[in-house]
This record gives structure tokens, C-alpha cells and sequence, in this order.
């Protein structure tokens, strides 16, 4: 029956309002990025699984409901291995929260640090940071995080925050994003099998399409790749030892306690350092942040500085054959929560004393001795890993760059 | 801005089309086409003050000129001639300078060893259709289409807010009629048709192509990282992202016509059809008459035809053979047809932007065509049944049209030649079948199955395709769908049409909202930066 035109723009209004109520309630209930602060039901909402490309939007509003007195800060290496909580509880300082984000830097490190402190009483930090942190970056620089902090770089209160929390709320209604997200997050809580967040850890469900089924090699495989390729034209920024020193100083401000901590990486990665030439720029690093980390020590409350990065049975974890799972690594820059109990428990006095060593200017050059020993030791004992290495890192070289 | 942002969407124009249907009714008439102008410059000042403040001078120019060819004695041709050639000549150095003039001084500066520095700083909004379509409107002057001028009408007829950012490529007399005419009493059409173009539109723009982009970019975009698309292309990544880019383009760019057209109707005005199923076309010749038809009407009538005329009199001057149907000879044919062809598309090809590849661009369409019109002409002498050929040609004629046409569009969408012959190695699987990352694994010795390690990115791709090629081939457009409602100014659309049945009004609800709900992933539309 064909309607007048006003007939039909009271019908197309009248489904309009009706599909943006009906798009708004659902993901208002389902609450795909915890940005209601809606009840957490098992089997309907409670898992999370937003959290894998969410994790600004998320975890900028969640920290500062959870308020912690104990944070962990750093990219994926220390935000799916380090529990928070576990950390929180064994260092007596709860609330506990992870607040490590994927792809992050030092520099996102920091400005997480001041947002998160604005509203907080923020008493301990570890911060996990790896080499690659301290590379150039050749890719845009992460900027869109930054508008949802309570505070500016300068330590200005952000007066944008309101607005873009106006706009991540109405985002979160009303978007394609989100109606997805709620529908994946309804689905994934029947199927009680994916990822989730929670303030202390990520616990990365579906860290690789397929891993799963195939299991750790492929992906050592992947990132050896990208390792040969990356360190071969990539160099030390100085920058990011100024906003290292920057969180330091931020960090002595607050009067609390800072461990920095030098996350492990499989033994795949240093071999590529090794292979690239990257190993002297490497040492000198540790060398710079040791010193670094000295001069704060100098001025105020010791900072305390330790290296899980070296060859240890940990990190030397042998490949398994195709499809099998590792204990310590899920590949070879992203620690299992495993290895991560490890880590707290032995910045707090407990666990393997072999593993992880505190960095000072008096046992510095030792240590790196005896790494480079741990190295030529690592080649002699292991050639069939090293063989893997050596592959990739040939087999990225004979490979065309670029379009 | 732009006409696909929540601010366009939810203040400007609906502030807009409530104040002008609200204006005391007595005072309407007069009060339209300075209210569409005060709109248009809220328009331009809120997206781009300097671009209105840099276009207005030009306006201004071209309207004298049109202005001293309308006094010019009509028996004084030359003069007349000689106007619009000055006109013609300002308006094409007006439009190099901007948008050629930053790689032209660089060029200069890295050949000399020079430092001049007077590239301009911005592209002002929309001037590659503006600067066409002041062409157009003076040489419609020139040759008496437009015989009364009105400087308000002018100013509306070059500012169109709804136009602004990417046409269509209007003419004055199609516009200026619409602009002075009484406003009607009863707005409800005009906004139900509007509304249904909008709802489309934004849902192709933003739902669709938007959507699209992660298959693309990666593999055109240099260097290239993803999950699938890796440093290099290989046949599967090729062909996938360029399929996906042939939708997107489409998708962009006609669901920004509608929104255009769909805009200028909330305010009773209707605008010239731009798309019409480019994909269902049977030949290139038809595909050109489908695709961008505002701007394909621009260069046949203003480019391509004066070209022809002048060759065909200069070979009839000289005794030389001219077409003759399907007894042309070849020479007549390389005349006639390439020559003009090739420079009407080498032209569009530049009109897109700077670089090699689009020339590449227009020498290939330039290459489809001549093929195209030469065999147009001599196909009877070769197959004479005409019902046979079409019942058989229709189909093959529907698969080699596309394919030539997403081919080409591998020179429109790359960033230089080189990345372009590198999709072309990719397409013919000179990379390899498989994704980088898969041929990696096998070359290490994994022998995981390659479809669990991309099975997102690629289920997703397909998905879209699968979904999107018999849509665009088979099911009619926004426009055909609104025929019955004549939401354009003219063009041949399916003459059934659908009527405003509530199912209809329901549809372009829930396409409204979905296009609105996927506003943030989005862009600028891909021709705007045209």
C-alpha cells in the first residue's frame, strides 16, 4: 500500500527512534567495554572479549574505577604475563591493576602513568620495557589514546576528557563497533571460551587466529621474520630514554616505589640481535639504563632495575614440534602468565634465584659477560634452534622489501 | 564537515532544510536563493573558510567574463570566442596551479637547484568540479545556453553547498530555474525522497566502502603490513584487495552522489544523475555513459566532440576519408577516434590527480574506448546478425567490461607505477598463490593450513564480495528505486520504481541507522580529494 509522504516520514521516523532504542539498550546491557559500569551477569556479559582491540577505550575509564595502589605498566609483554593482582597481594598494596596496553611504548607508559595517578594513590609500579621500545619508530604516532586522559603531557588538567567521554558513551550506544562487540561478547560468554580482562591480567583467549590448532611454531617462525627484517634498518632513539626519565621523575614526585623490569624475550629474539648486529647497541641500553636508573637512585628512593632479558632455561625453551604448546612463551616476545608468577615472585625475594638479575653499576659488566657467555654456550647446545634462527633470518633477507 | 560526519547530519542540514521550509511563506521566493547561498557559505566557512576566500575571486572573474560575452555584440564572434578562451585559459591555470603547482616547483627546484617557494598551501575544497563547471557554465554562455544571468543564482549555482566537495559537475541552466521558482507549500516529497537518498547513501559510504578499506590499503599502500596482506603482493591479496577496491570506489562514490543529490532535494532542488550501474554495463562505451556521467557529459561535450568535429573538418578539408560506418578505414579510425579518445582520457586521467599512473590510467580507458568504438563501427562487417551478437556478447561483453575496468583501476589506486606493476605481478601470481605469510611458513617448513592463519581477514573479504558483486550487477540502484518519485533532473531509470510502502519507509530506517552507526571508521569520501 503506498503511504503519502507524510505517512512515510512518520514511518521512517517512528523506525528510526525505534532501532536506535532497541541498538542502545542492547549494548547498554551487554556493555561490551565496561563503559556502563554494568553488572557483570556469568554467561551473559561477564567475559569481555572487546579487551583484544579495545584496550584504550577500556582500560582508560576502567583504572580509575578500580583506583589502584599497585600498577603494572608496559605494552602486551607485561600486560598478558604480569597479574596485578598477584603482584598487589604480594607486595601488600591492593588494589592491583594492570595497566599495560597492547602496541604501547614508554611514552604511552607515561602518560598512563599520570592519568592513572591523577585519581589514584599510586604506591608501586613495575614497569616491563623491552628493547624495541627504544627503537625509531617508522610508523604514525599513537595520538588518539591521549584525549581520553584526565590530564595533558604538560600535567594540566585535560578539560577535552568530558567531552571525549561524552563521545566514547554515546559510542559505545550507538555504534556499528559496538553492536558487534555486544553481539561477539554474548556469544563468547555462551561459549565461555575467548578473551577477557580483568584489573590484573589479559588473559588472551584467541591470541593468534588458529593458535589454537597449530600451536607456538608458526608463529616463532612469523616473528623471527619480522625480527630480520626490523633490526636490519633501525636504530636507538634517544627520545625514549628522556620519557624513561621522565616517568622517573613523575615516579619520585608521587613518592612511590618504581621496579623497572627488562621483560624476558626467547632466545630466538637475541640471536636475531645477534644476526643483525644489533647486540653492541643492545648492551649499550642496558649500559644507558643502568646508568639512568643510578643517577635517580642517587637523588631519592633507590629505583630498582632488573634484567629477565638474558639466555636462561626459561628463555631458551626448546621448540616444540608442529601443533604443540609452549610452557613459558607464546611466542617469542609474549611471556605465559607462567613465567610472569615467576617474575613477581622473584622481585620479591621468592622463586628461582637464577632467574633475572638486579642491574647496578657495579654488576653490570659482569652480567653482560656473562650473557655473551650464555650466548656461545646457547650456540654450542642448541644448533637445531639456532639452525630455525639462522633460516629466517637468511630467508628474510633473500625476500623483496616492498612493493 | 563533511557530508558523511554526525555534525552535517544532525545540525547543519537538518537546521537548514527546517529554516527554509519555515521562512514566512509570502517572502519565500525571493528568500530561497539567498538563503541556500548563506547556507552554502556557513558550509564552506565551517569546512574551509580559506578555500571559500581563494574560489570566491575566480567566481567572481568568470561572471564578468560571462557577463561581457552576453553584452557582446552577437555578430562579433571573434570577441566572444576570444572571452571564452581567456576564460577557459584562467580557469585550467587557476586549477594547475593548485593542483599541479607543488610538483611542478619541486620538480623545477630539484632540476635547477632552486628553492622557490610558492606552492600552495591548500587544495581549496571541491576546486577540480568547481573549475569544471565554470568552464562548462562559460561556454554554455558562449554558445547561448544561457541567456540571462543573475550574480545571486551565480553565487548559488557555484557554492551549491550540497555539491560542494565532489559534485555533480552541474550546469547553470539546469540549476538557476529550480533556484527562482516559486518554493512549493508542501515540502513532504521533497524530504521523503530526500531522506530515502541520504539513508542510502550514507549507508553505502559508510557501512559499505567504509568497511572495505582494511582490504585494500594494505596491499596499495607502501610499505604494507596485516595479518593478510603482507610486504608484497601475491595473486589471492591481489586480486581480493583489488575487487574490494572496485566496491569501495563504487560505493564511495555513489553513495556520496546520493547524499549530494538526496541534500539539494530536502530543498525542492534536483540534482543531475551521476551513477547508474556502472557494472551491469555490456561495453566500456556504456560503462563511461554509467560511471561519473556528470563529469563524463563535461568531457564528451567540451573535450572529446570539439575535438572530433575539428578533425573530421580538417580530414574533409584535406580530401581525406572520414568515418563511414562499417566501411571506416583505419586511418579514419586512428583520427577520429583514438586521437580524440586518447586525449580526453589522458585529460580525465590528469583531472584525478598528479602522477604517472594516472596518465597510465587514462591511456588504458583511452585504448578500451577506441577499441570499443572502432569495433562498434565495424562489427557488422564482421558478425551482421546483430541479434546473435547481442545474445551472445551481452554476457561476455558484461564479464571483459568489468575486468577491464578493475584492471585500469589498479593504475587510479596505487601511489605510483611501480607499486602498480607490482599489484599487476601480483594478479598474475608472479609473488606467488599464497599470502606472504603462508608461503613463509611452507618455506620454513610449517605446513600449517594457510586458511586457519588468515581465516578473519579473509573470511571477511570474501564475505563482502560475495555479498557485493551480484548486488551490483544484478539489483537496480537508489535512483531506479526512487523513479517513481523522479529524484533526479534526468536519466534513463527502471520505470517500475518502488512505492512508499511502510516496508520502504522501515528499510531506509534501519539503513539510515546502520550508515549513521558506522560513521566513525570512516574517512573523507575518496573523490574529494580529487
Amino acid at each position: 500500500m503506498e503511504l503519502t509522504p507524510g505517512r512515510f516520514l512518520t514511518t521512517w521516523l517512528t523506525s528510526v527512534a525505534c532501532a536506535l532504542a532497541a541498538v542502545g539498550a542492547y549494548n547498554a546491557f551487554m556493555d561490551p567495554y565496561a563503559l556502563m559500569g554494568m553488572h557483570r551477569i556469568s554467561g551473559v556479559n561477564a567475559r569481555k572479549p572487546a579487551i583484544d582491540t579495545q584496550q584504550d577505550l577500556i582500560k582508560a575509564y576502567d583504572v580509575l574505577r578500580v583506583a589502584p595502589r599497585t600498577l603494572i605498566l608496559g605494552s602486551s609483554q607485561v600486560e598478558l604475563g604480569m597479574d596485578a593482582r598477584y603482584l598487589a597481594a604480594l607486595a601488600h598494596n591492593e588494589p592491583g591493576y594492570n595497566l599495560g596496553v597492547a602496541r604501547g611504548g614508554i611514552y604511552e607508559a607515561y602518560r598512563y602513568l599520570q592519568h592513572a595517578a591523577a585519581r589514584s594513590d599510586v604506591k608501586l609500579i613495575v614497569l616491563g620495557i623491552e628493547y624495541r621500545d627504544f627503537l625509531e619508530d617508522p610508523g604514525p604516532r599513537r595520538t588518539a589514546f591521549e584525549s581520553r586522559l584526565t590530564v595533558r603531557a604538560d600535567g594540566q588538567p585535560n578539560t577535552y576528557a568530558s567531552v571525549q567521554h561524552a563521545k566514547d558513551l554515546l559510542w559505545g550506544l550507538f555504534s556499528w563497533d559496538a553492536i558487534s562487540d555486544s553481539v561477539w561478547t554474548q556469544a563468547q560468554n555462551i561459549a565461555r571460551d575467548s578473551s577477557d580482562f580483568s584489573p590484573g591480567l589479559w588473559d588472551y583467549g584467541d591470541f593468534h587466529p588458529g593458535g589454537r590448532w597449530v600451536g607456538n611454531r608458526p608463529f616463532f617462525i612469523g616473528f623471527d621474520h619480522m625480527f630480520a627484517r626490523g633490526y636490519s634498518h633501525i636504530r636507538v632513539d634517544p627520545v625514549y630514554m628522556g620519557y624513561m626519565a621522565d616517568i622517573l621523575t613523575f615516579t619520585r614526585r608521587l613518592g612511590a616505589r618504581i621496579v623497572v623490569v627488562l621483560n624476558p624475550t626467547h632466545t630466538d629474539e637475541l640471536e636475531m640481535l645477534h644476526l643483525t648486529g644489533q647486540w653492541p647497541a643492545f648492551e649499550q641500553w642496558k649500559r644507558d639504563l643502568v646508568s639512568l636508573v643510578a643517577r635517580y637512585s642517587e637523588a631519592g628512593e633507590p629505583v630498582e632495575l632488573w634484567d629477565f632479558c638474558d639466555y636462561n632455561r626459561y628463555t631458551s625453551e626448546a621448540m616444540p614440534a608442529e601443533g604443540g604448546r609452549m610452557q613459558w612463551f607464546l611466542n617469542p616476545v609474549h611471556y605465559s602468565p607462567a613465567l610472569g608468577y615467576l617474575m613477581l615472585n622473584r622481585l620479591f625475594g621468592q622463586g628461582d634465584p637464577t632467574f633475572g638479575a638486579l642491574l647496578t653499576p657495579q654488576t653490570l659488566e659482569s652480567h653482560l659477560a656473562a650473557i655473551r657467555a650464555q650466548h656461545a654456550h646457547y650456540q654450542e647446545h642448541n644448533s637445531i634452534d639456532e639452525q630455525r634462527v639462522l633460516s629466517a633470518y637468511y630467508l628474510a633477507r633473500e625476500r623483496p622489501q616492498a612493493n | 564537515m563533511p557530508l558523511n560526519s554526525i555534525g552535517f547530519l544532525f545540525v547543519f542540514l537538518p537546521l537548514c532544510a527546517v529554516l527554509f521550509w519555515h521562512l514566512p511563506r509570502p517572502a519565500r521566493v525571493s528568500w530561497a536563493p539567498g538563503f541556500l547561498l548563506a547556507a552554502s557559505v556557513c558550509f564552506y566557512a565551517v569546512n574551509s573558510l580559506a578555500s571559500l576566500l581563494i574560489l570566491l575571486p575566480s567566481v567572481i572573474l568568470d561572471y564578468g567574463i560571462a557577463r561581457l560575452i552576453l553584452r557582446a555584440h552577437p555578430a562579433r564572434q571573434g570577441l566572444r570566442h576570444s572571452l571564452l578562451i581567456a576564460g577557459v585559459a584562467l580557469n585550467i591555470l587557476f586549477l594547475g596551479y593548485f593542483k599541479f603547482g607543488a610538483v611542478v616547483l619541486a620538480t623545477v627546484n630539484q632540476t635547477l637547484g632552486t628553492s622557490f617557494n610558492a606552492a600552495p598551501a591548500i587544495v581549496p575544497l571541491g576546486i577540480s568540479f568547481l573549475v569544471l563547471q565554470k568552464i562548462a557554465f562559460l561556454a554554455d554562455v558562449r554558445s547561448g545556453q544561457v541567456k540571462d544571468l543573475s550574480f545571486l543564482e551565480y553565487l548559488v549555482f557555484a557554492f551549491f553547498f550540497p555539491r560542494a566537495i565532489a559534485g555533480p559537475i552541474i550546469h547553470y541552466q539546469e540549476i538557476a530555474p529550480q533556484i527562482r521558482r516559486p518554493v512549493e507549500r508542501d515540502p513532504r516529497e521533497h524530504l521523503m525522497v530526500g531522506i530515502c537518498l541520504i539513508c542510502i547513501g550514507v549507508f553505502k559510504k559508510s557501512f559499505v566502502a567504509d568497511s572495505l578499506d582494511k582490504y585494500v590499503s594494505p596491499v596499495f599502500s607502501t610499505p604494507s603490513s596485516s595479518e593478510l596482506f603482507d610486504l608484497y603482493p601475491t595473486l589471492i591479496t591481489s586480486w581480493i584487495s583489488l575487487l574490494c577496491y572496485a566496491m569501495q570506489l563504487y560505493f564511495d562514490f555513489s553513495g556520496y552522489s546520493d547524499m549530494a543529490i538526496g541534500t539539494a532535494r530536502l530543498f525542492g532542488i534536483r540534482l543531475p544523475m551521476n551513477f547508474n550501474s556502472p557494472f551491469k554495463a555490456t561495453s566500456i562505451v556504456e560503462y563511461w555513459s554509467r560511471w561519473h556521467i556528470t563529469l563524463t557529459r563535461f568531457l564528451t561535450a567540451y573535450t572529446y566532440t570539439p575535438v572530433v568535429l575539428f578533425l573530421t573538418r580538417r580530414r574533409m578539408k584535406k580530401g581525406a576519408p572520414v568515418l563511414q560506418g562499417k566501411k571506416s578505414k583505419a586511418s579514419a579510425i586512428l583520427t577520429i577516434v583514438a586521437v580524440p579518445t586518447f586525449i580526453t582520457m589522458i585529460l580525465s586521467g590528469l583531472w584525478h590527480g598528479v602522477g604517472w599512473q594516472f596518465i597510465c590510467w587514462g591511456l588504458l580507458h583511452g585504448f578500451y574506448l577506441t577499441v570499443n568504438q572502432a569495433w562498434k563501427m565495424l562489427r557488422p562487417r564482421f558478425w551482421p546478425d546483430k541479434a546473435s551478437y547481442e545474445r551472445v556478447m551481452k554476457p561476455v561483453g558484461l564479464v571483459v567490461t568489468f575486468f577491464a575496468v578493475i584492471l585500469a583501476l589498479v593504475f587510479f589506486r596505487a601511489p605510483s607505477v611501480t607499486s602498480a606493476l607490482s599489484i599487476y605481478a601480483g594478479l598474475v601470481g608472479a609473488n606467488g598463490v599464497f599470502p606472504e605469510t603462508v608461503q613463509l611458513y611452507h618455506a620454513a617448513g610449517v605446513d600449517t593450513p594457510w586458511i586457519v592463519m588468515n581465516s578473519k581477514t579473509l573470511i571477511g573479504a570474501v564475505w563482502w564480495l560475495v555479498v557485493l558483486l551480484p548486488a551490483v550487477m544484478l539489483l537496480p540502484n537508489s535512483l531506479a528505486l526512487l523513479s517513481r518519485y523522479q529524484p533526479v533532473l534526468e536519466g534513463e531509470l527502471w520505470e517500475g520504481g518502488l512505492v512508499a510502502s511502510r516496508l520502504a519507509a522501515i528499510v531506509v530506517a534501519v539503513l539510515g541507522v546502520l550508515g549513521v552507526m558506522t560513521l566513525n571508521q570512516g574517512t573523507g569520501f575518496l573523490y574529494g580529494q580529487f
